[in-house]
């Protein structure tokens, strides 16, 4: 009958509102700062997520959601083969955002976008999933498809190359 | 360029309606408020060509020209004949939507265009001319008369209908839940559409053949049953119809002379 | 073993699932372990920092593009339409506003009669036929405001969805002839004419072709109504195909089937 599905159809507006927000910051922070393009990325998600309603088969929503971002972002990239290039023309221009901040610090997070943009795709996700609050590891896990130890190694060593760039930068400004 | 001197009365009304009065060949540019997206451009040519081009920019560019240029009259006495309000072109801004209107009353003047990329088209040539439109994304609705249509690198829908022209259309994208309409009834229709797209077709043409090379799955015709006296009549409607994908909005092609050839991209 | 554990207490203690007593822990067995607490710290730090990074908030034109295909999926709903696939990221036109209005309504009801349906009334069934009736003349009402849309793919959408309808009733028919008649593009007439032709057995449908013919200029129009008179075996057409046959610009197809068709009937 008509009314479950139109039922649902409401309940997509209220998984929406609950998770425009995290899906838009993942999404900003995985194209390096680019509010088109996130904007069109959530669209996206909501768009396969009404499509493919079904594909839901209990469990967390977020889980759910974050999964079609995760596919989304992966053909996003593929479409996008010189990525990096651009990325690096965008990382000039983009102190605007951190004029709030002491110049140190300004400083600091301009440079942690650089090296952001350093890591590859699978690094740069973990990081980003990771700093997403509601998600444990086993979310992450389920996520991008990877084992839940994978998950804790393989973001332990992107933070720490995040760290390592950051360093090497730092220390040629001395 | 012409002796003739151009004389240009440009009255900017409130409501936004701009008047401009000219000779052999004439530039307007329409000023847009609104840079949302569901723009319309209506215009109808009484005679002569349309030419849209989309471009990136924010204004529209209207350029009109006398397919026939006028020549020098002298008076005799030594004077020449200024010939004054030969052109008459109006455009009026209303929101969204966009008229063009030109009341040259038996010249034949041609248009060329440039328009922001995206905005929808409703345009109309009624004698002596062809539409053409390149790289516009939106709603497209032309009728031309005589002439033929062409379509380029365009993204959207169509709705197009010509007596006498070819159509010829290249989609680079299709809006995908749009029908869309090609019908001419002494000329040739030429579609090319993206590989990938996902429509059901209804193709006809009385006494030309339907050529293509996508790959169309045939959907079986139900028969129109109409009552004739106390009979029933059983009538397959001799159309192809068919899905290419998995099936998608309905694209009515119909020629009644020409051929029909759809491509793929 | 313990190698492997301490590991994993570094990852927590990364991602802040421990709490403090147990950070204090992790912090002391590393410095035995010989990572010191300043690598531990900067890692701390980039953590941290990595929520600064690139902020940013959407605007509201993500939730307007949101809604308006959360209405369309509504409307679709309402109207019964399959689910098509997609093509590719075209800009979506926004809603009638009548029309989500319309399908609004509509949800409304069948939310209405659906509860009390749960809840367990004895007239339920008499609900649910209600019902029906309800969903058929909002989607008639749906109709008929698409046919007065200015946009002509509205337009074709509703007279492709009549066709879905059993019956047409007077309401429909009316507008359609209205629509063959006197809208603006001949390809939205063409269309609205194949629609009539499926009611042909309806008289009122019948009159009204018949008193359209002289209106068309259209060959494609003018040739259809031919054949279907023809089919129709409509003798009353044949004295306004008369009169078309008198102009002598006629298109030459247009003449010669006209004159099989008047030569058929009389």
């Amino acid at each position: 009958m008509s009314h479950v599905i139109a039922g649902e159809i409401e309940e997509m507006g209220l998984l929406y509102e609950k998770y425009k927000r995290p899906l838009y910051a993942y999404f900003f922070k995985i194209t390096s700062g680019d509010n088109q393009t996130s904007e069109d990325l959530v669209h996206t998600v909501f768009y396969r997520a009404i499509r493919y309603k079904t594909s839901f088969s209990g469990g967390s929503f977020a889980n759910w959601l974050f999964k079609i971002a995760h596919n989304v972002s992966i053909d996003h990239k593929k479409k996008l083969r010189r990525i990096n290039n651009y990325q690096a023309e965008m990382m000039q221009g983009n102190s605007i955002q951190y004029d709030d901040y002491d110049p140190e610090k300004k400083e600091q997070l301009e440079i942690l976008e650089f090296a952001l943009g350093k890591l590859s795709f699978d690094e740069k996700e973990l990081v980003i999933l990771g700093k997403i609050e509601s998600l444990r590891y086993r979310d992450i896990a389920e996520i991008t498809g990877i084992s839940e130890g994978n998950v804790k190694i393989r973001m332990f060593r992107a933070i720490r190359k995040l760290k390592d760039i950051f360093m090497e930068i730092e220390k040629k400004k001395i | 360029m012409s002796m003739f001197k151009k004389i240009i009365t440009a009255v900017l009304l409130s409501s936004g309606i701009i008047i401009q009065t000219f000779c052999q060949s004439e530039q307007l540019i329409v000023n847009l408020s609104d840079q949302s997206s569901n723009r319309l451009l209506a215009f109808e040519n009484p005679k002569g060509s349309i030419k849209i081009t989309g471009y990136d920019g924010s204004v529209i560019v209207v350029t009109a020209s006398l397919r026939f240029p006028e020549t020098e009259k002298i008076a005799g006495n030594g004077l020449r004949k200024i010939e004054q309000n030969s052109l008459d072109i109006e455009a009026e801004v209303n929101g969204n939507n966009v008229t063009l209107t030109c009341r040259t009353t038996g010249k034949t003047v041609d248009f060329d265009i440039k328009i922001p990329g995206n905005f929808s088209l409703k345009l109309k040539s009624l004698d002596n001319g062809k539409v053409d439109v390149i790289n516009v994304s939106g709603e497209i609705e032309i009728e031309n008369g005589n002439g033929n249509i062409s379509l380029e690198n365009v993204s959207g829908s169509a709705i197009l209908s010509s007596i006498y022209g070819n159509i010829n259309a290249v989609f680079r994208e299709v809006k995908h839940d749009s029908p869309m309409i090609f019908t001419s009834f002494e000329g040739d229709i030429t579609i090319t559409l993206p590989e990938t797209i996902n429509a059901r077709l209804k193709i006809k043409s009385e006494k030309g053949e339907i050529l293509t090379d996508f790959n169309i799955k045939p959907i079986k015709r139900q028969p129109v049953v109409t009552n004739v006296d106390q009979s029933k009549v059983y009538s397959l409607e001799n159309w192809v119809v068919g899905s290419i994908n998995e099936g998608g909005p309905e694209y009515v092609i119909k020629s009644y002379n020409g051929n029909v050839t759809l491509k793929k991209k | 073993m313990k190698r492997r554990k301490l590991k994993e207490k570094i990852y927590d203690l990364l991602n802040h699932k421990q709490n403090r007593n147990e950070e204090e822990e992790v912090i002391n067995e590393l410095g035995i372990s010989g990572i010191s607490k300043e690598e531990v710290d900067s890692l701390h730090n980039i953590k941290n920092n990595l929520d600064k990074v690139f902020p940013g908030e959407p605007t509201k034109r993500m939730d307007r593009r949101f809604y308006a295909m959360l209405e369309d999926e509504k409307r679709k709903l309402l109207l019964g339409e399959p689910d098509f696939g997609t093509t590719a990221n075209t800009p979506r036109f926004t809603l009638n506003p009548w029309i989500s209005i319309a399908a609004g309504i509509t949800l409304f009801i069948l939310g209405w009669f659906t509860s009390a349906w749960f809840s367990g009334t004895s007239n339920g069934d008499v609900q649910l036929a209600n019902l029906s009736g309800e969903v058929k003349d909002l989607k008639e009402t749906l109709v008929l405001t698409m046919m007065k849309q200015t946009s002509a793919v509205e337009r074709i959408k509703a007279v492709n969805m009549v066709s879905e309808f059993e019956q047409a009733n007077s309401r429909v028919i009316e507008s359609l002839l209205r629509i063959l008649n006197t809208d603006s593009n001949e390809n939205v007439r063409l269309l609205s004419l194949e629609a009539l032709i499926r009611y042909a057995d309806n008289p009122e449908v019948r009159e009204g072709l018949i008193a359209s013919i002289l209106n068309q200029t259209s060959p494609m129009i003018q040739i259809r109504l031919a054949e279907v008179m023809v089919a129709l075996n409509e003798k009353r057409a044949a004295t306004e195909f008369q009169k078309i046959l008198e102009d002598a610009n006629l298109n030459y197809s247009v003449r010669s089937k006209m004159n099989s068709a008047v030569v058929t009937l009389l």
